[in-house]
């Protein structure tokens, strides 16, 4: 598939979508704009430029164009995806097991596994980013952090 | 009251022992993340962000420039000494810095680029301090259709600058006033694509936009590729330049300062493009071209000097028009809003200490940065053994709090998350996200100033071509735009492109 054509066509569709919604909202009239008046503007020129960009897409020449897989091919992609997911499995974690222990897993997890550095730095690091990270939010800036159900 | 009465107000300010300490914080981050590369300014920026809200809003912007220009000094180092750029606009020092470091005269290219970027930071300084006022109060006479046409020629030539396709930035534009409608419309009290989120009523927070755009997308970037560090040079010596040194230097430096300021006043211009300009100036104007890309001082003074004084130019719209230049102000666009100011022509006069402190403690930075890159250089070095794998997890993890802390809410996790990913997808795809966080921040403005606009001409457009400034605006935007697409000028346009491209 064609890297340029399938960018494309996800912005026409979110153009598409920016109109559909800002009729929605009421596009008011030129005298009185409405809440969905700039939104109808901004939709349709996003849907416009995806537009030219799809259509320049067919010209030049095939071969030379990037295709999709081209585009993660040699880069250990599932790095990314496990960091993504990583930080999925933190949010959904973070306000029941609280700020100290999601952050230490977090870390670890990252810097052992992911990355495969020495025990001693997995934990040391960790300990100390977290610890200063506390004193910063919570003693200096008074800022609450959560504690989790283990209460701390 | 006049300039020295201006200049006492700003150092009382900028002197309070807290604004200095956080005017320190504020440059010694700047130069760590000019130093170490896989974070840029605009993520490091907006990563820290929530730490300026327990902050008064002078102090805030004091550490945040601090740490905008502060990325500038530090960026040179690592372009020197590693080979590879710590910051964008340090590729060009680079191919002459580097040059210089493999054959023993790191000193000297360490020394030239951190003076080079002294003079220049001092010299669009004292620009800032004169051209402002002046400018602000013309832009008091600006109505809605003014500010409306402003933006867009903002945008456009954003957009023109930009190092990709100019069609693909134009819709990034379009997708940044997208974003920056979500939530209650402030006119009608209607929510907007809110898809009954309470926490979207609000709208989408700067921070996790920026924070993922820029800060979370980077680290996947990142991690898909091994990142080679190796620091050729590991004891600099002789930092102080020689007479000879400083005969070859001086004129470009003040080249490079002088084109780096105008064109640091251009939308999207910045510190990058104007690098590039002084580089390829003082290759035209030298007497030996040759030994350009093999260790020519002025090959690393002009540049160095060009985007420093660029990154103090790039104040000015902010300050007096309230209009962001480029990604990094916009986030200082957001962190005054969120402080409960707004920049523009009143600001001078309303806040006259945030405005003055914030370009008096320039020059106390500015003096801060020289100590801290000369002298410790040796810690600079030592840092760059730093490995990314140990690096990344950190920022990760400070990203991650500090969009949490905001509005102690998971909904801003989720967000930034999510544009994290699509800002990895844009990058991926070739779309540049400094558009679309930029008219993000103006959309808003943008909105407010149209309908105002319409409303005063009774529903007629014609408000913006019959009023002479607001259609010189236009008129500029629509010959950029024309511009672009006459296959000449395209040709020559996508010449620039390439050879920058060619050089980073």
């Amino acid at each position: 598939m064609n890297a340029e054509r399938v960018g494309s066509l996800v912005w026409l569709l979110l153009g598409a979508a920016a109109v559909y919604g800002a009729l929605d909202l009421g596009i008011g009239t030129m005298g009185a704009p409405g809440s969905g008046f700039l939104t109808c503007v901004a939709g349709s020129f996003v849907a416009l430029m995806a537009l030219m960009i799809f259509i320049q897409s067919f010209k030049g020449d095939p071969a030379a164009q990037t295709r999709v897989a081209d585009l993660w091919a040699g880069c250990n992609w599932w790095r990314a995806v496990a960091i993504s997911i990583l930080i999925i499995l933190f949010i959904l974690a973070f306000e029941t097991l609280g700020f100290f222990l999601c952050s230490f897993i977090l870390l670890l997890v990252i810097m052992r596994w992911l990355e495969g550095l020495s025990w001693k730095t997995s934990i040391l690091i960790p300990v100390i980013a977290i610890g200063c990270t506390y004193l910063l939010f919570k003693t200096i800036l008074k800022i609450s952090l959560p504690a989790g159900i283990f209460g701390f | 009251m006049d300039l020295a009465d201006n200049l006492i107000t700003g150092f009382s300010v900028a002197l309070q022992p807290h604004n200095i300490f956080f005017c320190f914080i504020g440059v010694l981050i700047g130069t760590l993340i000019g130093v170490l590369p896989g974070i840029g300014p605009v993520g490091a920026m907006s990563i820290l962000l929530p730490i300026t809200f327990g902050i008064s809003p002078v102090t805030a912007i004091i550490m945040l420039s601090g740490i905008y220009y502060g990325a500038q000094y530090g960026g040179s180092t690592t372009s020197i000494l590693v080979g590879i750029p710590g910051e964008a606009a340090s590729v060009v020092t680079m191919l002459d810095g580097h040059q210089m470091a493999l054959k023993g005269r790191a000193g000297p290219a360490l020394g030239i680029a951190a003076f080079g970027s002294f003079i220049a930071g001092t010299i669009g300084i004292i620009g800032l301090m004169l051209l402002a006022p002046p400018l602000a109060s013309i832009a008091l006479r600006f109505g809605p259709p003014e500010y409306f046409a402003l933006m867009i020629m903002g945008l456009v030539i954003l957009t023109y600058l930009a190092q990709k396709s100019m069609a693909k930035s134009l819709m990034m534009a379009g997708v940044g006033v997208l974003a920056g409608v979500v939530g209650l419309d402030t006119m009608t009290g209607l929510p907007r694509f809110t898809f009954g989120i309470p926490d979207l009523l609000d709208g989408i927070g700067i921070a996790p936009l920026a924070m993922g755009l820029f800060g979370v997308s980077e680290i996947l970037l990142n991690v898909e590729k091994t990142i080679k560090q190796g620091v050729v040079v590991s004891q600099v010596k002789n930092l102080l330049p020689s007479r000879q040194d400083w005969k070859e230097s001086f004129a470009p430096i003040m080249r490079g300062s002088f084109l780096g300021f105008l064109l640091g006043i251009l939308p999207g211009g910045g510190a990058v493009l104007s690098s590039f300009i002084s580089y390829s100036t003082e290759k035209r104007v030298s007497k030996t071209p040759e030994k350009f890309g093999h260790g020519a001082i002025a090959g690393v003074a002009g540049p160095e000097a060009a985007n420093n004084a660029a990154a103090q130019a790039a104040f000015i719209p902010l300050l007096t028009l309230g209009i962001p230049a480029n990604a990094v102000m916009g986030i200082l666009l957001g962190a005054l809003m969120i402080h409960g100011i707004t920049p523009g022509p009143l600001m001078i006069q309303k806040n006259p200490e945030l405005f003055w402190g914030t370009v008096t403690s320039m020059y106390i930075g500015n003096a801060m940065l020289l100590v801290l890159n000369l002298p410790l250089i040796g810690l600079w070095v030592r840092l760059l053994r730093v490995r990314y794998a140990v690096l990344f997890p950190l920022i990760l993890f400070i990203a991650l709090i500090g969009a949490y802390v905001i509005n102690g809410s998971e909904m801003d996790l989720y967000l930034m998350l999510f544009f994290g990913v699509v800002g990895y997808l844009m990058r991926k795809f070739d779309y540049e996200p400094a558009p679309l966080i930029l008219a993000y921040v103006l959309s808003p403005i943008l909105e407010d100033s149209l309908r105002q606009s319409l409303i005063i001409s009774g529903g007629s457009m014609g408000i913006f071509v019959s009023r002479p400034i607001a259609a010189g605006f236009l008129f500029i935007a629509l010959m950029l735009l024309i511009s672009a697409v006459l296959p000449a000028i395209r040709k020559k346009r996508n010449a620039l492109v390439a050879s920058a491209d060619e050089n980073a």
